[in-house]
């Protein structure tokens, strides 16, 4: 009875996981990879992950799908790439090296959950 | 029993702990509309010397938030302020105002104010932590949706509406095509001019009183103005297009043309074409354009036409931080039949940039201009 109880939180508190409306496909965090690799060099240093919250990544990309004319799978793949690897780990180690052009991002695993995260980050 | 009843409280109070935990992370977000307003933007401040005694070294700065606002997937509200002084005076500027469609796979549409896709600088690259060096080139030169006087054409911004489309040809390359329907350019009087003919404050500019850009001969060219107001003065509308080829991210090429009538009563023509060519190999970055514009005017009770050719060609190579840039442009003399009607202008840039972090770069810059004089200027941009 009280397992029952426990689980059925538990089960609940997973399922209202904040995923911010962003379905996740088998292949789109690598593909997100190499077209955020392909398409945010062409006119500035492209931007990391963890500069901003998931939420605001999700505006900011339908912002530079207009700017660069991206597809509508395009903006959503890169979407995904930025919110996985939107990991506060990650802040220590990348924000010292700057990317440059033409340099590929390491791929990260592929996934069809988005790693657990704290929502927050640096912000707006 | 006892058991029973400890082991129940701790389950309560695990479940209300967890309740308590995602309640306090929600938090974290601020809820209603505001929850998905976005701020971004771009700023700059600038430091602008020259040997010359007589003119004076400047200080300036800048400051262009972008709000952006997404309803839902396929609604997105963006807008794109400047805040910058001119002379004595704090200016505020709407660089664009837009919304954009995006509920389609391959096309997007947009309406309201926006930057025109007529070449590539003016549209993507004149923000101060993107373009390379601190000043901007003759080709789309300080004014921002105002008067060029000094350069071919201002950064154009104009209130419209356009079409965008993205014709996939495989992973990596595609067409690119923009078709838009603007107010189009507009005459000004000298006192408008000198209104919205200020420097963009995002770029430095040059020492004032330079030769370069100005009419000269017999003719008296009359200024035209780009999105300096949402009165139209006439029923004509520009209509222009961009259609380029782009193999992300190592080359682009792109053509824009645009037709457009700037007098009230619609008689007089303004045109323009460019080409422009993007190019990454290994590491160097290449970027090229060249426009034409002709401008049909009035002269002794003929029609002229005023033909301006212009051009840059500018190569920057980052190695880890540093990052050297070089650039020449020319504003060609602009002609009317073969006579000479407005000055030309040269300009070469040679600088170093300094990358603090990704988006902040400290920008040294050496500007040669043999109709002015010689410009070191000193600037830190800034995206956010």
């Amino acid at each position: 009875m009280n397992a029952k109880l426990f689980l059925a939180t538990l089960l609940l508190g997973l399922v209202a996981t904040p995923t911010l409306g962003q379905s996740i496909e088998p292949g789109d965090i690598a593909k997100g990879a190499q077209y955020w690799a392909q398409n945010c060099t062409r006119c500035h240093t492209a931007r990391l992950s963890a500069e901003r919250t998931d939420r605001a990544w999700k505006t900011i990309t339908a912002h530079m799908r207009t700017r660069a004319n991206l597809t509508k799978t395009q903006a959503r793949v890169i979407t995904a790439y930025l919110m996985a690897t939107n990991l506060p780990e990650q802040v220590l180690i990348t924000r010292t090296v700057m990317p440059t052009r033409n340099e590929e991002p390491e791929k990260p695993e592929e996934t069809t959950e988005k790693p657990s995260k704290k929502e927050g980050g640096t912000g707006g | 029993m006892l058991q029973i009843r400890k082991r129940r409280w701790l389950c309560i109070a695990a479940a209300l702990a967890f309740t308590v935990v995602r309640s306090e992370a929600q938090q974290v977000t601020p809820a209603g509309p505001l929850a998905d307003l976005v701020i971004a933007g771009y700023g700059s401040t600038t430091y602008g010397a020259t040997l010359n005694d007589d003119l004076p070294n400047n200080f300036s700065a800048s400051l262009s938030p972008i709000l952006l606002y997404a309803m839902g997937d396929n609604l997105l509200f963006e807008a794109e302020l400047e805040f910058g002084l001119s002379g004595e005076l704090t200016t505020t500027t709407l660089e664009y105002a837009q919304v954009d469609w995006h509920g389609w796979e391959n096309v997007q549409v947009v309406a309201g104010k926006f930057l025109v896709p007529f070449g590539l600088f003016g549209e993507r690259s004149h923000p101060s932590w993107i373009n390379k060096l601190p000043s901007a080139p003759v080709l789309f030169g300080h004014a921002h949706g105002g008067v060029a006087d000094e350069s071919l054409l201002p950064i154009l911004s104009d209130a419209g509406a356009m079409l965008r489309a993205n014709l996939g040809l495989g992973e990596r390359s595609h067409f690119d095509l923009s078709l838009w329907v603007s107010q189009g350019p507009r005459l000004v009087s000298a006192d408008e001019a000198d209104d919205h003919g200020d420097a963009h404050p995002a770029v430095a500019q040059y020492a004032p009183g330079h030769g370069g850009g100005g009419s000269i001969g017999a003719f008296d060219i009359p200024r035209v103005g780009f999105g300096i107001s949402f009165s139209d003065n006439n029923k004509n509308k520009m209509l222009g297009g961009r259609f380029g080829y782009v193999l992300a991210p190592t080359f682009e090429l792109y053509v824009s043309g645009f037709h457009s009538m700037y007098d009230e009563d619609s008689f007089l023509d303004y045109q323009g074409a460019a080409l422009s060519v993007e190019a990454r190999p290994g590491g160097l970055e290449v970027k090229a354009e060249g426009a034409v514009t002709w401008q049909e005017f009035q002269h002794e009770g003929e029609y002229e036409t005023l033909r301006t050719p212009a051009y840059f060609l500018q190569v920057s190579k980052l190695f880890t931080k540093w990052e050297p840039v070089v650039r020449w442009g020319q504003l060609l003399e602009g002609k009317v039949g073969d006579e000479p009607a407005r000055a030309s202008r040269d300009e070469l840039a040679v600088g170093l940039n300094y990358w603090l972090d990704a988006s902040v770069p400290l920008k040294l810059a050496w500007v040669i201009d043999p109709d002015a004089d010689d410009r070191l200027l000193l600037q830190l941009g800034f995206g956010f």
